[in-house]
């Protein structure tokens, strides 16, 4: 059968895409003449923190950990592992849990629709029993100790625990010994039912397929499901603060610090919020990035030997933003970056920052299409957040000075939280 | 790739313009042992600034308004070299916006960032000599925070305690203790002309431009100097050691001498050894220490095919130690009792040919690929390599794992968590 795609050529980028829906399956094809690699990735809108979730009638609430678990299970089938099939096309397959999507993916220079084959396959056909559970516990056991040993990853999530007093946010994506521990068969077929829905999902593939090639595969290796959405619960968590600091000791040389601020910005339309998102990620840059004066008089100071690395997420439940770093004295950073804001929060941002700011993000911006994997995660990515990949090259290069000092409001210290990590010698 | 020579300077170019970034590396190498701790100083010094750009927030500045362009020096060690690359990325002037001209304008800065250094009376400002000595021994202490990072480095410099490959790249803390703003300085003006250049460009940039680009950073004739790596075939005795630290999860590192190079006859054999014992989701590490026995999360082996070095390294619980061991060494023995099929050969054939085909799709992965190849005295090329891949038989890769030898097995064991928030055991 063939399937209408509508092509897309975009104006400002002269991106092409093909787009369709296929059995409630959202596809996307990006061309890339002149690459020898094709990448795909078949993603769910489903992660670490859909712990709570209604589906056909029922409500459940499954042990934290149990996305990622189920992400780890997906490669293993009754008559073997899949990584050995993909061996046997020369595809190079992984896949990943974040917070609120999983994703199963392979990169191949040859044999790319063998390899899709395989991946529609693996994502269709789930087998869960209690050995292959017992199993992997052990596993994923070894990937919660590697966590708990990275300090900047404990620094993240406890700062999570003190912005985010209920949210599943807070919860380490691979959970603990104990959660998973409680994992089984049948609560894995119960998420996999819910969230592995077609209407919940997307395939985007960035290379060198025929679409109609696309969807012949897909007529073969879909599993039969009516699409039909699963209903996330979602978490009340109030504005204020569970605690606004916290500190752990471990074996690191210097002192890692995370300073966060809960954003308290809701809306309905995905637009306004990415517009949000990218305002307040172009004040914190140009209050403290690596063009300022605060960044060079920390460096000089010897205080912070790189500029802060800063992070948001803003979801329709729950968003933040922060800074973060290494340094002798974190108390001193801290300080120094409460000020700056103040400054800022007064002074707002002017437009040379912001002309300076609108060239580089699209030089940053146009980087995405240099590379398959990164161009194939992007369109997937923003489809989830309910937007076209293109929207968010129209709302950088449109943004005005007004618009972008509105959101200044956001940056409130009373909802502000530091995690620290010390070293044992301290 | 086009390999040209310009007043004894390598300059390897790949012309391409799928990219919407061009990327310049001018890299300057030494041999290892010379002076590493003020090779090491010298990118850090040199990219505060420059004539044009006297401060980091004046080049950060230049950078981000140039579309977001990067700027990086660094100093990394090669075999037993050392190799301090100055590199650009920038959008090609074809996609910037109102007809600027960006190439020229960051060409210019990295020249000046390598031939024009901001100087007090003739010499590096004291401040920043001193902020960067620092910063240099705040990176050294640092490896800790990554405990694999860490075990790594410890094993190869137990197990080359007597080479120059075992030498740390940023020198000692005495060494970076002794430098002094003269001294830098001096060794810098004989540092410039003593080294071998090599420049790298991948994208749209005219070879005309960056051949009188290259002519004005060297107008001298230079020299190469040969980069040899001292080969030790086989261990003379296995190495223990094991230390301790308040972490969860225990790194086990076993190095081996591979006992042939890729400089030899037995370099495919080589390449595919690897790839069936320790590389990727396939190997004998990955299937059976991690998939069958459950053992960790990671096992794989890293080799560095110049040196003839290759280590297997895993993360585990503490009383798992010996259990590894044996598997690892008894999936080695598997091997050089012929035991390898020819399926699971072709499985590495396609999976080596892939990652070459990948490789070329991406720009940053050339640069590595090509430097790799000019440190050896080999052309860049991957015909020769696949051809003689497809000769290698099973016998040959038995031949090859018997040619290896146990050297050093290092062991970081995890004594329990050093900090709080323990979520509990099964």
């Amino acid at each position: 059968m063939t399937v209408k795609f509508d092509r897309i050529e975009d104006s400002l980028t002269k991106c092409v895409l093909y787009r369709t829906v296929y059995r409630g399956l959202k596809i996307f094809v990006l061309p890339k003449p002149g690459f020898s690699t094709t990448y795909a990735v078949y993603a769910t809108k489903y992660g670490s923190v859909n712990n709570a979730f209604r589906f056909k009638g029922k409500t459940y609430e499954v042990p934290e950990g149990i996305a990622h678990f189920l992400e780890h299970k997906m490669f293993e089938k009754e008559d073997g592992d899949t990584f050995a099939r993909y061996a046997t096309v020369g595809a190079n397959a992984n896949a990943y849990t974040g917070f609120g999507e999983t994703a199963y993916l392979f990169s191949a220079t040859e044999h790319v629709e063998e390899a899709l084959e395989i991946l529609v396959d693996m994502v269709n056909t789930p087998y869960f029993t209690e050995e292959t559970v017992k199993k992997e516990q052990g596993i994923i056991g070894e990937e919660i100790d590697m966590c708990r040993d990275s300090a900047g990853n404990r620094c993240f999530f406890n700062l999570m625990a003190c912005l985010f007093p209920n949210h599943p946010v807070h919860t380490e994506i691979v959970g603990t010994r104990e959660s998973i521990a409680r994992i089984t068969p049948e609560l894995l077929y119960t998420c996999y039912d819910a969230f592995y829905n077609p209407a919940n999902m997307a395939l985007c593939i960035c290379g060198n397929i025929d679409p109609q090639r696309v969807i012949a595969i897909l007529e073969k290796g879909m599993r039969n499901a009516v699409p039909e959405q699963v209903e996330p619960i979602p978490t009340a968590d109030p504005d204020t603060l569970a605690q606004n600091r916290m500190t752990e000791k471990m074996e690191i040389a210097r002192p890692i610090f995370e300073i966060g601020i809960k954003d308290l910005f809701r809306t309905d339309d995905p637009l306004e919020r990415l517009r949000h998102q990218v305002c307040c990620d172009l004040i914190l840059d140009a209050a403290v990035g690596r063009a300022t004066p605060f960044f060079e008089d920390l460096y000089n100071k010897g205080l912070i030997r790189a500029p802060l690395a800063r992070e948001s997420q803003m979801t329709a439940e729950y968003g933040y933003l922060s800074v973060g770093g290494e340094s002798g004295d974190p108390d001193r950073v801290e300080d120094a970056f409460c000020r700056r804001l103040d400054t800022v929060c007064r002074e707002g941002i002017g437009e040379d920052a912001l002309a300076r700011m609108r060239r580089k993000y699209y030089g940053v911006l146009m980087n995405t299409f240099d590379n398959p994997e990164s161009l194939a995660s992007f369109c997937y990515d923003y489809d989830f957040r309910g937007l076209s990949m293109f929207d968010i090259f129209y709302l950088c290069r449109d943004l005005t000075m007004d618009e972008v000092n509105r959101h200044l409001q956001f940056f409130r210290q009373d909802r502000m939280a530091t995690s620290l990590i010390l070293p044992n010698r301290m | 790739m086009d390999l040209r020579t310009v007043n004894g300077v390598s300059v390897w170019q790949q012309p391409d313009d799928r990219f919407t970034r061009n990327i310049i590396s001018v890299n300057l190498i030494t041999p290892l042992r010379e002076q590493t701790a003020m090779t090491a100083l010298l990118p850090a010094v040199l990219r505060c600034g420059c004539a044009s750009y006297p401060s980091l927030e004046a080049v950060n500045l230049f950078l981000e308004s140039r579309y977001g362009a990067t700027f990086s020096a660094t100093s990394l060690k090669k075999g037993e070299s050392q190799i301090v690359r100055f590199s650009v990325s920038f959008l090609d002037d074809a996609l910037a916006l109102d007809g600027d001209r960006v190439c020229e304008d960051v060409m210019r800065l990295l020249r000046e960032m390598i031939f024009s250094p901001c100087l007090e009376n003739g010499v590096f400002r004291a401040e920043t000599v001193e902020t960067e000595k620092k910063n240099l021994k705040d990176r050294i202490a640092a490896r800790i925070n990554d405990k694999l990072t860490y075990a790594m480095h410890r094993c190869v410099s137990v197990m080359c305690e007597t080479e120059d490959y075992g030498l740390d790249e940023y020198g000692t803390p005495e060494e970076i203790d002794a430098v002094t703003p003269e001294r830098l300085t001096e060794f810098y003006r004989t540092w410039l002309t003593a080294a071998t250049p090599f420049v790298y460009s991948c994208g749209r940039v005219r070879a005309d431009v960056l051949d009188s680009f290259t002519r004005q950073l060297f107008p001298e004739e230079r020299k190469r100097l040969p980069f040899a790596v001292k080969f030790v075939p086989e261990a003379e005795t296995v190495r223990r050691v094991t230390e301790q630290m308040p972490v969860s999860q225990s790194q086990l590192l076993m190095g081996f001498r591979t006992g042939t190079t890729s400089y030899r006859e037995d370099a495919a054999a080589l390449v595919l050894f690897h790839t069936v014992y320790g590389s990727g989701t396939v190997s004998r590490l990955f299937v059976n220490v991690r998939e069958k026995l459950s053992l960790c999360y990671y096992c794989s082996a890293r080799m560095d095919r110049h040196k003839g070095l290759l280590i297997v390294f895993a993360g585990i619980r503490r009383e798992n130690c010996e259990k590894a061991q044996s598997e690892i060494l008894a999936q080695l023995d598997d091997i050089r009792n012929g035991n390898v099929s020819e399926t699971e050969l072709a499985d590495g054939l396609r999976e080596v040919r892939n990652q070459y085909r990948e490789m070329l799709d991406d720009p940053g992965r050339i640069e590595i690929f090509c430097l790799n190849a000019f440190l050896g005295g080999a052309e860049p090329e991957i015909g020769p390599m696949l051809e003689a891949l497809e000769q290698v038989a099973p016998a040959d890769v038995a031949a090859v794992a018997r040619k290896m030898s146990l050297d050093t097995v290092y062991l970081l064991e995890g004594t329990g968590e050093g900090g709080d928030g323990d979520d509990g055991e099964v």
